[in-house]
């Protein structure tokens, strides 16, 4: 563990160094992500699956910071070290590759630390560098990126006075000594609510996603899509079940319809959509409701069906979002109607895009499905007419991934050039890692 | 009173010397400006400190004095240091109004003295307005000082009513409802002046609130005021100098609420990181770096601002003031699209260095030793998971 944050900082000094080169700097940062995706391996390599508890963990002196992993933060940082390369990839300049290795340090950070003033801190500090990243000139849009800071600022602000709250309670804010709140658990799940609800977005606070996909660069979609939205997720998981178990149970039933809503709102919005990326950001939208979903009816399978959802999400979407980036480099549009017939002059694109659209409307074979199973069996053990109507809704993610598929790429054809190798290299990773989970997933 | 009369008798003819020196060394022409700067600074550390607060005061004016570039105003400076320094330990009413008159009134005439070419009548125009402003609130303050007298027949500062005091200390401070001439001042001052406005009347009067006197009224109104009032005023702001005179109001709320709650220990500390930051602000020639101080301003991690207004929170949920917190959180939000503003401006738009200002080799002392004072993340990183 010590090694990943080591080998993060030790890169992100070393881009320091050779101001004047762009290409150097390039090919060094791109190599130093690799760095971290090493040590995850190794992280990978020596885990007991076994285990029930967190391991590797690290306390640092008498402090109540810790850092420690289990299942799901692995398999999120391992989703994390895989997604940046492919990011690093996409960007052009020196700017980009500092806030993407200072990006990456604080989000690895934020996986795996045990403690809520540290998680805070930690992603907190992203915000600045998402409002830097989003409101960027060229097809920035400022308004987004004043949405999305001040959304979660608002979120995380509500969170602050709770956890002073439970450090006068428990006497430190380290989740593993954090089981005592016993009285106060209605105020501190709701501030723990408030600031994960934004970050995950569900529904009445999701408004800051579409517009920061649209506006961010394809590197930054990647990143918002694949690992963003997975530090809500790990929140929920890792800091308000542990601590908040009542009231968690309490609020199910209003987190379950802020899900649904949430869940059926995107989804209809989808087929109104006439930008491409927005489509994509919606059905993110429409994916972690489910997952949450699934983490608060905490049945037997909720933490492992909502983490492989997690996962499976985080292959896919950014795989939608590098295609998106592809056509968008041709033409310089995201404007649905723009593009057409592209199955005639881009094969391999299209064939990318119909294995990826496959993958995010849960079809058989890509992890999604296995993902979607899950969730719902999960759910179903807590409730299960809940259950039945989002079987049914399904259907409607394959209205929008369809009507999106056909509009772009049947039609008469207007012949954009075909994806070129390095493009292809750059969706590479996702689609082998959706394919191989589709057909074998692991634990 | 006073200490010791040894002490003041000291000072006095300290004091007397140094004039002497420097009119001495001006009309000689051998001694340069560095050497009386250095005279100055050494007289005020081997005059000052028998507390703690007053060795803060001290070093922050050696720290100032950096900044001044003729005698004249280093003396006014040194001028209003005495007075500063014994408005710290005063406990009756006249030698309170006397020690702020004197700093004032210094200030007033270094905004006239520091005037120079083109700004001229931008800095008397400030000059004229702080000594209208100050003197109608002093005056106000003196009248009351005698009605209590006539009452009660003392002159303590203990134990009487302190509305009176609290209005001219929360003027000097630049509160909301007595705000104006702040917002003027920041504008039309000169960077040196405006480096010792910024810092030194707030520490020396917040560390006279803390040490001093005990006030028995509650100062929440003015912390609702200045914290919207410091949020939204800033919305529409053009100049650079006004938008962070109202992040300074809504910051002095701020710095309100926690002697409100009476978390002094607090204060002090997001005082030290506010005036760390100011000095720091007001000395960076590199716009990225100006947008990352206002980021620290602006109370996000993991700048040393963030721990500095988070303890400030942690002590106000503590003693469960409530609704001052929730307004607090609330026009932290507000003031961060102004802030968010300012990173905007300065990250995104072609990057160039300003045009350095006069006088740059004292510029970079300043800045370098503010640098190393604010190794902003670990320091303060660590404080709270110590505990």
């Amino acid at each position: 563990m010590y090694i990943t944050l080591f080998l993060l900082t030790f890169a992100l000094s070393l881009v320091f160094i050779p101001e004047s080169q762009a290409y150097v700097i390039r090919t060094w940062a791109f190599v130093a992500t690799f760095l971290p995706l090493w040590a995850v391996t190794w992280m990978w390599w020596t885990y007991d699956a076994s285990g029930h508890g967190l391991q590797m963990l690290v306390i640092l002196g008498r402090s109540h910071l810790a850092f420690g992993i289990d299942g799901v933060a692995l398999s999120l940082m391992l989703l994390t070290t895989v997604l940046f390369p492919i990011c690093m990839m996409l960007l052009r300049s020196v700017a980009g590759f500092m806030t993407f290795i200072l990006l990456e340090v604080l989000i690895l950070g934020a996986l795996c630390v045990l403690d809520l003033l540290g998680f805070y801190i930690l992603f907190e500090a992203s915000l600045i560098l998402l409002f830097l990243l989003i409101g960027r000139a060229p097809y920035g849009s400022l308004e987004a990126a004043y949405k999305i800071v001040l959304y979660t600022m608002a979120g995380s602000l509500v969170l602050l006075p709770t956890l002073f709250m439970i450090y006068s309670e428990c006497g430190t804010t380290n989740v593993l000594y954090m089981t005592c709140a016993s009285n106060h658990q209605t105020v501190l799940g709701w501030g723990l609510l408030a600031v994960l609800a934004v970050k995950i977005p569900l529904m009445p606070v999701h408004l800051w996603l579409p517009e920061a996909h649209v506006a961010a660069p394809t590197a930054g979609s990647v990143l918002l899509a694949g690992v963003l939205l997975k530090l809500g997720g790990i929140g929920f998981l890792r800091f308000m079940l542990p601590v908040v178990p009542e009231f968690c149970v309490s609020v199910f039933p209003l987190v379950s319809t802020l899900c649904l809503v949430s869940f059926l709102f995107s989804t209809l919005s989808t087929l109104r959509q006439i930008d491409l990326k927005k489509i994509v950001a919606y059905s993110s939208i429409a994916h972690m409701s489910l997952v949450t979903l699934a983490i608060f009816s905490q049945s037997e399978f909720s933490a492992y069906s909502s983490s492989f959802m997690m996962i499976a999400h985080g292959l896919i979407s950014p795989a939608l979002f590098l295609i998106v980036g592809i056509l968008y480099d041709r033409a310089h549009t995201k404007f649905i109607l723009y593009f057409s017939g592209l199955g005639a002059s881009m094969p391999i694109g299209s064939t990318l895009f119909f294995l990826f659209t496959l993958g995010n409307l849960a079809f058989p074979l890509f992890p999604n499905f296995i993902a979607e199973i899950l969730c719902l069996v999960s759910i179903f053990a807590v409730h299960e007419l809940l259950a039945y109507v989002f079987c049914v809704c399904q259907v409607l993610g394959a209205a929008y991934g369809f009507w999106a598929f056909n509009r772009v790429v049947h039609g008469m054809p207007r012949g954009p050039a075909d994806v070129t190798r390095t493009e292809f290299h750059t969706v590479l990773p996702l689609l082998i890692g959706a394919v191989w989970l589709g057909i074998k997933p692991m634990a | 009173m006073f200490w010791n009369s040894i002490v003041e008798l000291d000072l006095c003819l300290g004091l007397l010397l140094l004039i002497l020196f420097g009119l001495l060394s001006l009309r000689n022409g051998h001694v340069s400006l560095s050497h009386i700067r250095f005279v100055c600074q050494c007289w005020l550390i081997m005059i000052t400190p028998l507390e703690v607060q007053d060795y803060a005061l001290c070093l922050l004016t050696v720290v100032l004095l950096q900044s001044f570039h003729s005698f004249e105003a280093m003396l006014f400076m040194l001028l209003a240091y005495i007075g500063q320094l014994f408005m710290l330990h005063s406990c009756n009413l006249v030698s309170f109004y006397v020690c702020l008159e004197a700093q004032t009134l210094c200030v007033v005439v270094l905004c006239g003295l520091l005037a120079r070419g083109a700004s001229t009548s931008f800095s008397v125009e400030a000059a004229l307005k702080f000594l209208l402003l100050s003197a109608m609130v002093s005056g106000m303050a003196l009248f009351w000082f005698s009605a209590m007298y006539q009452r009660t027949g003392s002159l303590d500062m203990v134990g009487q009513e302190t509305f009176w005091i609290l209005l001219v200390m929360l003027f000097k401070l630049g509160v909301a409802p007595m705000h104006m001439w702040s917002v003027d001042l920041y504008g039309s001052i000169p960077k040196s002046l405006l480096l010792y406005l910024s810092t030194a009347p707030k520490l020396s009067l917040f560390t006279f609130w803390a040490s001093s006197w005990h006030h028995d009224f509650s100062v929440g109104v003015f912390i609702l005021f200045s914290m919207l009032i410091g949020s939204i005023g800033a919305y529409g702001q053009p100049a650079l100098r006004s938008l962070f005179a109202y992040s300074t109001i809504n910051e002095i709320g701020l710095m309100l609420l926690a002697v409100e709650t009476a978390g002094f220990h607090t204060l002090y500390q997001h005082l030290g990181i506010y005036i760390i930051t100011q000095l720091l602000l007001w000395n960076l020639t590199d716009k990225r770096l100006f947008a990352l101080c206002a980021v620290s301003l602006a109370g996000l991690p993991p700048f040393a601002g963030f721990f500095g207004k988070a303890w400030i929170f942690w002590h106000a949920m503590s003693v469960q003031a409530f609704s001052l917190l929730a307004a607090a959180l609330f026009c932290t939000v507000l003031s961060l699209v102004y802030y968010l503003r300012v990173i905007r401006l300065f990250w995104t738009a072609p990057v160039h260095t300003a045009a350095s200002f006069v006088g740059a080799p004292n510029q970079t002392t300043l800045t370098s030793a503010c640098a190393v004072f604010l190794a902003f993340a670990p320091v303060m990183l660590v404080k709270p998971f110590v505990i």
